[in-house]
């Protein structure tokens, strides 16, 4: 099948997150357990096409988070370390549908801040400016990445950040792009988007770091 | 008893000495995993179900774990399904039923 191991990687990114609810003890037990039907739903021809296959493995993939979230009883099978509210785990299932969207509409926007980007350079001869606009999305592409990476890329992509308003500084007394008024209008909101979702993403982080340090001491 | 749980119960007294796995009971008992687990760990907890990991026939495919009813979760399963089936009164506690319900 066409892109299997990608759709099990993304299978398996769900179930690990899904894992991650449960008590250290039992964690990697259960991840083998779900995360070994995952090829034998990807490969099962009765269950139709190609692409319902997929559907039905991620959403296999998805579930298990309400699996590993809903057990009543002892502590254990909510996740401890989790709090105790399992509508949390139907927040984070929310959150799981809606991030590929999210993905998808920063990837386009990375899209469209290249193809302005080219447009003024070739307008304006290649300036400051469209070398601070790929510089930025070279930035936001390293984060996007470093969400499936370890901390230490996250910490690469805040570094790059700076350069890259470092950066952004010393282009501006360049002048504003000169490309077409409306197009140059997009690039900056598109620009003030990204940099928006950066910081929110360095706001969550920081307020994840310091409830992890609370419940630590 | 919930309906999920009838269906998983039925689904293991399809073809009782069959060890099942999670995916083969949730076509079967059209459940999601979501809601399977929790009850096949519900189950295993209160006896009635035994697991063991197993490497498949074929080849390729991971190790997987399989669930089967025990001697007791059989009988558990069959009484309280017949209970439903006659029109009795579902147990108390919704969703889990009472090993010594068989009094």
């Amino acid at each position: 099948m066409k892109g299997e191991r990608g759709l099990l990687r993304a299978g398996e990114f769900l179930v690990a997150r899904a894992v991650r609810r449960l008590p250290a003890g039992v964690r990697d037990e259960r991840y083998r357990e779900w995360a070994a039907e995952l090829p034998a739903i990807l490969r099962d021809p009765s269950l139709g096409p190609s692409w319902r296959r997929a559907a039905l493995m991620l959403s296999y993939a998805l579930d298990t988070i309400r699996a590993a979230a809903l057990r009543p009883g002892q502590d254990r099978y909510r996740g401890a370390h989790r709090g105790r509210d399992p509508r949390a785990a139907v927040k984070t299932a929310r959150w799981l549908l809606f991030l590929p969207a999210a993905l998808a509409g920063l990837l386009a926007l990375l899209s469209l801040q290249l193809l302005l980007s080219y447009l003024v350079s070739l307008g304006t001869g290649l300036g400051l400016w469209p070398a601070a606009g790929v510089a930025f999305m070279l930035v936001m592409i390293a984060l996007l990445a470093s969400r499936f990476l370890p901390r230490r890329a996250f910490a690469v992509g805040t570094v790059l950040l700076g350069s890259w308003l470092i950066y952004l500084f010393a282009a501006l007394p360049a002048g504003w792009p000169a490309g077409p008024p409306v197009l140059a209008r997009i690039s900056g909101w598109g620009f003030g988007v990204l940099a928006t979702f950066y910081l929110g993403e360095l706001t969550v982080s920081a307020i994840r770091r310091r409830r992890l340090q609370t419940h630590k001491n | 008893m919930t309906g999920p749980l009838q269906r998983v119960l039925r689904a293991f007294l399809e073809d009782l000495p069959a060890p099942r796995y999670g995916y083969d009971l949730m076509r079967a008992a059209g459940v999601k995993s979501g809601t399977l687990y929790p009850l096949l760990g519900r189950l295993e907890e209160d006896g009635l179900v035994s697991s063991g990991w197993a490497v498949p026939q074929m080849a390729g495919q991971r190790p997987r774990r399989y669930y089967r009813l025990t001697g007791e979760g059989a009988t558990v399963a069959r009484v309280e399904l017949a209970r439903l089936s006659a029109g009795g009164r579902a147990p108390a506690r919704p969703g889990r039923p009472v090993p010594g319900s068989l009094g």
